[in-house]
């Protein structure tokens, strides 16, 4: 059951907006998350989806029904919530049977959707024990239990790993994946965390100010984003944004920033031939930054700088780094495969090539480089 | 770089905040004008010369007069006002003063025996207040202590101080421990850290439960009136001698009852004030 | 003279149940020692005995020649940044921040112009400054906790506690609070403890690290002992982004050659591996393998491992495939880009040199 949202906004009391002119869709037996920080609207657009919030304007439609006007009861949804919200005093078993018995199936017919929905989550081995004895990773199994075992046609995640520990997080995350994926349920996230969206989402759409920043694939969202927002909401370490200038020399367009000067393709320079602007905000994700070789390569850039900090992260080390030329600074994080031996006072050359870069008119920070297709 | 791109937040609707329909605004002044009209009228009568207090039909316009109050004054009723004032402030200011360390140490001190002593101090309370009056009376004969000040003040005393401890006591179990340790590995002792975090935090809490013990006191009638004497004689013990040979003086009735909702205005107004039910909201996360 | 915090043998009771068993830490003056650990293993527990908000059953605390464990808390000189923030809601943010220098403890140190100097230095570093005139009840999760933050760092203290200082921060300020922090305490003559629940944050901002689990020390080392040589299973699965996979299984010997053993699987160790694990040789064991030290190749093949894929997560920079390895479930670190769909079946090659082995009755790494 495909969800749409057309033009739903709300707001309260006719002066405070907190979700403005959305469009949306899911498509059958996909994930959409909703990302954003806390008060980007992402949590009333679930609770409009759900019922419990009236749309102010805009219509919800499930599949061809539409629903805006629906109760929460008759939308057939699903929810999970981030504290589980289960009943303490049942057991496991109890538990997922629970909205079966509200409804008065026979015996024999909950016995069986419960025991499948036991063996699908792998709760077998604890089937009768009380759910407040259970870790927080186990007791989400069971809410989703509760949530799937009567064939929801949506099913809605609100924050549901937030309260589990680092690794319970990263186990639920990828069984609420798999699950999706081979039930195929058309399901709605939402979460302030990138990773969690990422890891289980078919598409994202990053809300800010209850307003759409943009919507798309997790692979389009870290390549190309659409604005500065989304390029430093996506993406762990953050996408560097360093302040630059560009500049035509002899049909070559440079870019020159803090310590650098970067000469671009003819592809990229095609790319921004509809641009008058001048100044702009170069996207660097810290993974595309390496040490640089001795002789730097053509299109590389080369930036000197002193290392501010350096984290280490098993695999690789997140260097900041401070580059100071021409009387401003600029602070950089460089994703290095590692360990690396630099520590912190460290002089270091980070190089980069305008391959994978992204750049961003620096008022209105939209991505000068995929605008112009839009 | 900060450069975050915020969308514009839109540009508040012209839609008025909140209209309520004219029948539902008449039906609020209706009942209002219902409401207030006993007021209205006893503050009329305050005013109004004997003649006309009773005349049919009512006589709205009139001249008013202060011969109600020349004739409270001339019987002494501002020594009344001021036995009230200063038998119910002297008593609420010591309940503050003894109850507030008191409620602290029950919400914060472990210690044997502590929720039965708890209870304990409530249970003074439980006594219906006639039940104690003779025992007091025999007592203040003995000590000397009937129409004394401080036998009416040691009298509220005891009423107000077990109602202000077990309430402040749930102000102060509602305030995050957090608070006061964080207080105390920042330097300061344990009376420090009470002093300086706890008690500002404490004050809607001392000030509300305070104006309820105060009104308790202004408004206490029986052991005003068997403890008291014409030495302290409290405003309500007084008002019965308006009740003359000459039949009842309704003019400085009404005085005294606007003079008695003073207090109850006051409570008003600070309730609203000071009562921030969010005060210690941000003190700690969640 | 000693100097620096010393932990001796602390143990800590609550309602008859032991929390902390056998505690004892040393940090020096300048060194961040980073608490790590999952939820309710005693890092807070650890952090209040040390600044004096609870007393161990057991064991003694020194600061530098001063037995800790006599004084009470307002007399021990340790910042202790709550994980709760406990904010004054009745003081502003500057006034917080100032309060414990303006302390009786401290009260003769500062002038009213180096507090405010100090206040508007450390603002500015978490970049709160423009907020320094609002109350607690008015800032958002993240900005209580840099306040809080700002409180234990403002002070000229002993022994700085960090109980989890950054967890509501975004990401790019925690990156660079964590360089802020560390040069800052690196510079002063104190000791200061980390507290946090992520492993991989003990790691970037420790000197060392200390692994705490069940109120028990299991590991106590530099970030890169934690990471490369976990001491036991129980550190394994904490720590690395996402953490070791543990596949449990048994060692044989055929052919003068040590191989790892479990169903289907048959793998061939290196050397310097087979010479530990000969004493447990029949024994059960666990092999740990880092997701990275995998990789998925196209085909089968000798050495490789048939696994089919359980879910696929594209983080960009790289992709998170689970996969099944018989009933268990492995994750592997991969740079490839093209998706994998599930139950698809996958050959996963995976590098002989980073292997870690555990004993399987004791989980210590042999």
């Amino acid at each position: 059951m495909s969800i749409f949202l057309n033009g739903v906004s709300k707001t309260y009391g006719g002066e405070v907006v907190a979700v403005r002119e959305l469009d949306l869709k899911c498509p059958t037996g996909q994930m959409l998350a909703l990302l954003g920080p806390s008060g980007c609207g992402k949590s009333t657009t679930l609770k409009m989806i759900a019922g419990i919030e009236e749309v102010t304007t805009g219509e919800i439609w499930f599949g061809d029904r539409p629903v805006s006007a629906l109760p929460p009861g008759a939308r057939n949804i699903a929810m999970v919530f981030e504290d589980y919200a289960l009943y303490a005093h049942l057991s496991v078993f109890e538990n997922i049977a629970f909205p079966l018995r509200l409804r008065h199936l026979p015996k024999r017919v909950i016995e069986e959707r419960v025991e499948g929905m036991l063996d699908l989550l792998r709760l077998g081995d604890i089937r009768d024990e009380k759910v407040r004895k259970l870790s927080g990773g186990a007791q989400q199994r069971v809410a989703i239990g509760r949530a799937l075992v009567r064939d929801p046609d949506v099913i809605l995640f609100d924050e549901p790993l937030s309260h589990l520990d680092a690794d319970q997080k990263v186990q639920l995350r990828t069984e609420i994946k798999r699950l999706q994926q081979t039930q195929g349920l058309t399901s709605i996230l939402v979460t302030h965390d990138q990773t969690e969206a990422i890891a289980m989402s078919d598409a994202i759409a990053v809300m800010d100010h209850g307003v759409l920043q943009q919507v798309g694939s997790p692979q389009e969202l870290y390549e190309t984003p659409a604005n500065t927002f989304v390029a430093t909401f996506i993406g762990e370490p953050p996408m560097n944004l360093l302040p630059a200038r560009l500049a035509r020399k002899s049909d070559v367009l440079f870019l020159e920033g803090t310590g650098f000067t970067l000469p671009l393709s003819a592809q990229k320079g095609a790319a921004l031939t509809a641009t008058n602007t001048t100044d702009v905000i170069m996207g660097l994700r810290p993974e595309h930054i390496a040490l640089a070789p001795e002789t730097p390569l053509e299109h590389q850039a080369v930036m000197r700088g002193e290392v501010f900090f350096r984290e280490h992260r098993g695999d690789t080390d997140v260097l900041l780094v401070d580059i100071a030329a021409d009387g401003t600074t600029a602070r950089v994080s460089a994703d290095i495969a590692g360990p690396t031996a630099l520590r912190e006072g460290a002089s270091v050359a980070l190089a980069f090539d305008d391959r994978r870069l992204s750049l961003f008119d620096a008022e209105t920070g939209t991505n000068l480089l995929t605008a112009r297709a839009a | 770089m900060n450069a975050t791109v915020t969308a514009p937040l839109p540009a508040p609707k012209t839609k008025p905040k909140r209209r309520y329909s004219p029948t539902f605004t008449l039906l609020v002044i209706c009942y209002a004008i219902l409401i207030l009209f006993p007021v209205f009228w006893m503050w009329l009568l305050a005013f109004k010369p004997e003649t006309v207090m009773f005349a049919r039909p009512t006589v709205w316009l009139f001249e008013p007069t202060l011969d109600h109050f020349r004739y409270l004054i001339d019987n002494g009723f501002h020594h009344y006002l001021i036995n009230s004032i200063i038998v119910s402030g002297l008593s609420t200011l010591l309940v503050i003063v003894l109850g507030t360390p008191a409620a602290y140490a029950f919400a914060r001190y472990k210690m044997k025996g502590r929720d039965d002593l708890f209870l304990f101090v409530l249970a003074t309370r439980m006594a219906p207040p006639v039940c104690l009056v003779i025992p007091f009376y025999l007592i203040y004969s003995k000590l000397g202590m009937l129409d004394t000040y401080a036998g009416l003040v040691i009298v509220y005393l005891t009423f107000n101080l077990s109602f202000y401890v077990w309430v402040l006591s749930s102000f102060c179990r509602d305030l995050p421990l957090e608070l006061e340790e964080a207080a105390m590995t920042d330097g300061y002792s344990r009376l420090g850290a009470f002093l300086k975090v706890l008690l500002p935090l404490l004050r809607p809490g001392i000030t509300a439960t305070a104006v309820l013990c105060f009104i308790f006191a202004w408004n206490e009638f029986m052991y005003a009136f068997l403890l008291g004497g014409q030495n302290v004689k409290t405003l309500p013990v007084a008002i019965p001698s308006l009740i003359t040979t000459q039949g009842v003086r309704w003019g400085e009735m009404a005085i005294i009852g606007m003079v008695g909702t003073i207090p109850v205005m006051i409570v008003v107004f600070v309730l609203q004030r000071h009562i921030v039910r969010g005060l210690t909201m941000g003190a700690v996360k969640g | 003279m000693t100097s620096g915090l010393h932990l001796q043998s602390i143990a800590k009771d609550f309602l008859g149940t032991r929390v902390l068993h056998d505690i004892s830490l040393a940090v020096t003056p300048g060194e961040i020692l980073a608490i790590t650990g999952p939820s309710g293993a005693g890092k807070t527990t650890t952090c209040r005995l040390v600044s004096g908000l609870e007393m161990p059953d057991e064991g003694e605390i020194f600061l530098g020649d001063t037995q800790l464990t006599a004084l009470p808390a307002s007399k021990r000189h340790v910042a202790h940044m709550f994980e709760s923030y406990a904010l004054y809601p009745h003081l502003n943010v500057a006034q917080n921040i100032a309060f414990p220098l303006t302390s009786p403890a401290r009260n003769r140190r500062y002038k009213r112009a180096d507090v405010e100097a100090k206040v508007v230095e450390l603002t500015r570093l978490t970049q709160i400054e423009h907020l320094r005139h609002r109350l607690p009840g008015a800032l958002s999760g993240g900005q209580k906790q840099r306040v809080a933050l700002c409180r234990a760092l403002a002070q000229d203290a002993a022994c700085y506690l960090l109980d989890e200082p950054i967890s509501h921060l975004d990401a790019k300020l925690r990156n660079e609070l964590r360089g802020h922090i560390r040069r800052r305490q690196t510079k002063v003559d104190a000791p200061t403890l980390w507290s946090t629940p992520d492993a991989m944050e003990a790691l970037s901002i420790g000197d060392r690290v200390a692994v705490l689990i069940d109120g028990r020390i299991e590991q106590l080392g530099t970030p890169e002992e934690i990471y490369f040589s976990p001491a036991t299973t129980s550190v394994a699965r904490l720590v690395g982004d996402p953490a070791m996979n543990l596949l449990p299984g048994a060692v044989a010997a055929r052919e003068g050659a040590l191989f790892f053993e479990r169903e289907g699987v048959s793998l061939a160790l290196p050397q310097p591996i087979a010479k530990r694990i000969e004493p447990v040789m029949g024994h059960g064991l666990y092999l740990g393998v880092r997701p990275n030290a995998m990789d998925i190749r196209d085909g089968g093949g000798p050495g490789t491992l048939q696994m089919s894929v359980y879910a696929w997560e594209p983080f960009g920079k790289y992709a998170i495939v689970t996969a099944k390895l018989g009933e268990d479930l492995v994750r592997i670190k991969t740079h490839r880009t093209e998706r994998f769909a599930a139950n698809q079946p996958i050959a996963v090659t995976l590098d002989p040199t980073s292997l870690v082995v555990f004993d399987g009755t004791t989980r210590r790494s042999l």
